[in-house]
């Protein structure tokens, strides 16, 4: 009983050595924010606000005109006759095993050889995003395909539905469901992945956080923008996609 | 009503249906039992073309279901199943999962269907459910609801693959009494179960099978009392030593 007793309280004793120390770092962190010099970074403000609206549109658009190839591409992958069933995977396992970065200088770069004409690194940075955004959202799709289970589909062919009315009210909405957090990951990794495109010119979010330290030197007020500018966008993805998800408490 | 000639059907090496001949004649139900893997699922979801045959013929109320260009969904529309694992469609409410296939498929109203869907709950003792979603009801009542959404197509047959296997034994009670019941009215039932109180009680014949083959194929008393064959006889002897 007293050994009990003396544990509740050292474990009391612990969380508030844990809590005494989170407030210590919580105040050195905001003496230290209030103490840094704003006054180089802060005429910047309207710049790094398009930059990161840059960056907004870059994954809205990428992620949309992806999103509506990754469907076919994910079916054509499950469903698809073969054929077409292999030429899916091979694509998306291709864009999936190189770097992002590399599929970026590719469209870039050789773009132009196919359509003879100078492509602006703007759509360069569109087309590539959304072909990156497409195989992995394919796969996100496949994957929640894949985990409706079988019995369901049989139940609703045993019924008499057709292959495409089973796929359609059995088990698209359960797959939509299960999707959800993979689908919360992969949307937050794609609004990161767009820092890349700096590389081929465009002025988002990073390359502006960096163009302006090149010009005033401020690396940590900078940086500390660039940090929250990025947690900011993706905790708000997080909530938009959660907000869609159906209320399933109900039923687990 | 079923007829299964000389079907034969392999999965890789493994002979699963070895010349299997039997029929069903309408209103009658017959108890398929067995050791594990000796193909009685099988058997039972060859019916509705849930497993296709490699060989022989296959014919349900008069149209031959083993023939691959065939429109089958037709044919399952008249052939109701109940699984092991229930299978109730977890994003509807129980209502929804019987109104989806007689307004695909039939083309019923709304209204219709659900008048039909009322009636066969109350029918299955559980008229208070129907918008409750299947993770919220115990197991027995979710298999009734599995029955139910199998009758909401009105069929002429019902396959039941093990409908008690996965239940706490005081909930198999419960099931079993909603088989009986329409046992008595007439419907024709095939039905995988090591049931044999059930079978002793409501089924018209007992096909035992061993090793993809029937074995044995007699009235439940005769199967009972007097089975042939000797895979049967040990068969019974491990299974009615518990009763």
């Amino acid at each position: 009983m007293t050994d009990l007793r003396s544990m509740v309280r050292s474990s009391r004793a612990k969380l508030l050595v844990w809590r005494i120390g989170c407030a210590i770092v919580l105040v050195l962190a905001l003496r230290a924010v209030l103490g840094l010099d704003w006054s180089a970074v802060a005429p910047s403000w309207l710049f790094l606000l398009t930059g990161l609206g840059r960056s907004w549109l870059l994954a809205v658009v990428s992620i949309v005109a992806g999103g509506l190839a990754a469907a076919p591409l994910a079916l054509a992958r499950v469903y698809g006759p073969p054929g077409i069933r292999q030429a899916a995977t091979a694509l998306i396992e291709c864009v999936r095993a190189t770097p992002e970065l590399m599929i970026v200088f590719w469209v870039y770069f050789t773009l132009p050889l196919v359509t003879g004409d100078q492509v602006t690194s703007w759509n360069a940075a569109l087309g590539s995003l959304s072909v990156i955004a497409a195989v992995y959202l394919a796969e996100v799709f496949r994957a929640g395909l894949y985990s409706v289970p079988r019995g369901q589909s049989e139940a609703s062919a045993a019924t008499g539905l057709s292959g495409f009315a089973t796929f359609l009210y059995v088990v698209l909405p359960q797959a939509v469901r299960n999707m959800v957090p993979a689908l919360i990951a992969q949307l937050v990794g794609l609004f990161k992945t767009t820092s890349l495109v700096y590389a081929i010119g465009v002025m988002e979010f990073f390359r502006s956080i960096t163009v302006t330290n090149n010009a005033v030197f401020a690396p940590y007020e900078l940086y500390l923008v660039l940090a929250l500018g990025y947690f900011v966008s993706c905790f708000a993805i997080t909530r938009v996609v959660r907000w869609f998800d159906p209320k399933y408490q109900l039923l687990e | 009503m079923i007829v299964f000639k000389n079907v034969h059907k392999f999965f890789g090496p493994l002979h699963v249906l070895n010349d299997v001949s039997f029929r069903v004649e309408p209103g009658e139900v017959v108890v398929i039992c067995g050791p594990s893997g000796s193909g009685k699922s099988t058997l039972l979801r060859c019916i509705n073309r849930l497993e296709r045959i490699d060989r022989g013929e296959i014919t349900v109320d008069g149209t031959r279901v083993d023939d691959a260009t065939r429109d089958i969904a037709k044919v399952r529309a008249e052939i109701g199943m109940v699984f092991q694992q229930f299978n109730l469609y977890p994003h509807l409410r129980v209502l929804e999962n019987l109104i989806l296939a007689p307004m695909k498929v039939r083309g019923l109203s709304r209204d219709q269907a659900s008048g039909i869907a009322r009636e066969l709950l109350a029918k299955v003792g559980i008229p208070e459910k129907e918008l409750s979603y299947p993770a919220q009801l115990s197991g027995g009542q979710q298999q009734r609801v599995a029955i139910a959404r199998a009758l909401a197509m009105q069929p002429k047959i019902m396959l039941f693959d093990e409908p008690t296997s996965a239940l706490d034994p005081e909930m198999i009670r419960e099931v079993l009494e909603v088989m009986v019941a329409l046992a008595k009215e007439g419907m024709t039932m095939v039905v995988v179960t090591h049931e044999m109180g059930f079978a002793r009680r409501v089924a018209h014949r007992v096909v035992f099978m061993d090793q993809g083959r029937i074995v044995e194929d007699a009235a439940p008393e005769q199967f009972f009392t007097q089975a042939k064959d000797p895979r049967a006889q040990v068969f019974l002897s491990k299974i009615l030593s518990h009763i």
